[in-house]
């Protein structure tokens, strides 16, 4: 059996391949997607360079451990009962049937808005009757203002800003047939 | 079936989501008093918002939206809290803090140390605490941390790039071997 006896030039082309695996530029790139590789989201050309380069580097080594310990400590959730699971349940229903007595998400949203345009209309009709009755005895000021003209010049203080919705990236299948 | 007022059906969501919503609020708010709080504010909540759930995008972004906004709320409005800063904390709890990383088992979930763990975060601006959370201890992908801060993908890298950054570097003296942090309180006056 023939002995392989490496060349001159196998061995400076490995030397420097070795090189460039540990050269601060690579280095550098390879720590920027340490924590993708915790993450998840890595390509498998880049996990492949992730964990070929982790082994051979005590700094990063040191980096992913540091952090694991960092994220066991800070971010652990505690486990719940069952037993827990259901007295939370119970309260939330409870709440919910006091609050607006059961009524339907459909009816309690227009309570809520007409919860809103109660004092709302007392405050239009309040301010109404400062500019027609009020104002127009003060002297020095313009007969011209009008309430349309200052409810349209502040009408954007009024528009509501309703809970934002953001695209899909999976369905809750279950969870829609269950809301509808 | 909510909408049309079987509410036992709202129950059934409750226990579904209790879990992610009151683990999630538990990390945001580091007190059980608190967080058992907001997250039956939050499905209270969610139950009058569901007419406005149009069913086309996925309900957990939907709830974990609300859910952020309404823990970064009570963060706010909580007077007590103020943002601790660094050096307060070494000289305070800086023993505890050491003791807390150097044993072995994984003890955040006591009370104490929960109180603890609520100070090392506060060092945290709210929007590195929000993203870390959603990311480490509720699991979430890139795109469903996105979709739920309303960003682009590498908005959320950097962010959680550099929120990862600081908290190491807050905490570089607790991690380091002990000899680090020891030398570090001898030489304070």
């Amino acid at each position: 059996m023939r002995r392989f006896i490496p060349s001159r030039t196998w061995r400076e082309n490995r030397k420097t391949r070795k090189a460039e695996d540990n050269s601060p530029m690579k280095h550098e790139e390879i720590k920027q997607k340490l924590f993708a590789l915790l993450d998840g989201p890595l390509s498998e050309q880049e996990r492949t360079l992730v964990e070929k380069h982790l082994p051979s580097c005590p700094e990063c080594q040191s980096a992913t451990e540091e952090w694991k310990k960092i994220s066991g400590v800070l971010f652990t959730q505690p486990a719940f009962s069952e037993a827990a699971e259901d007295q939370f349940v119970s309260k939330v229903m409870a709440r919910l049937s006091t609050a607006s007595g059961l009524q339907t998400p459909a009816a309690s949203s227009r309570w809520n808005t007409l919860q809103w345009l109660i004092p709302l209309a007392g405050s239009a009709v309040a301010a109404a009757w400062v500019f027609f009755f009020v104002l127009p005895g003060t002297p020095g000021l313009s007969s011209t203002a009008s309430v349309e003209n200052y409810f349209s010049d502040n009408e954007t203080s009024f528009s509501s800003s309703p809970v934002g919705i953001v695209p899909a990236s999976a369905t809750d299948d279950m969870v829609v047939a269950l809301i509808k | 079936m909510i909408r049309s007022g079987q509410t036992e059906a709202y129950g059934d969501l409750v226990r579904q989501y209790h879990k992610k919503v009151m683990g999630y609020c538990l990390s945001m708010l580091s007190n059980h008093t608190d967080a058992e709080e907001a997250a039956q504010d939050i499905f209270v909540k969610v139950y009058h918002s569901l007419p406005k759930f149009k069913g086309d995008s996925s309900f957990s972004t939907w709830l974990y939206r609300i859910t952020t906004n309404h823990c970064l709320d009570v963060l706010r409005k909580r007077t007590r809290r103020k943002t601790t800063s660094l050096d307060a904390l070494v000289e305070q709890d800086g023993d505890r803090i050491h003791g807390l990383f150097s044993t072995a088992e994984v003890a955040a979930t006591r009370l104490e140390n929960r109180q603890l763990v609520d100070k090392i975060l506060s060092t945290l601006p709210e929007d590195y605490r929000t993203i870390l959370t959603l990311r480490e201890a509720d699991g979430l992908e890139y795109t469903e941390i996105a979709a739920v801060l309303h960003c682009s993908l590498d908005a959320v890298k950097g962010r959680l790039a550099r929120a990862r950054k600081q908290l190491q570097e807050n905490l570089r003296h607790f991690l380091s071997p002990a000899d680090v942090y020891i030398n570090k309180r001898q030489e304070k006056p």
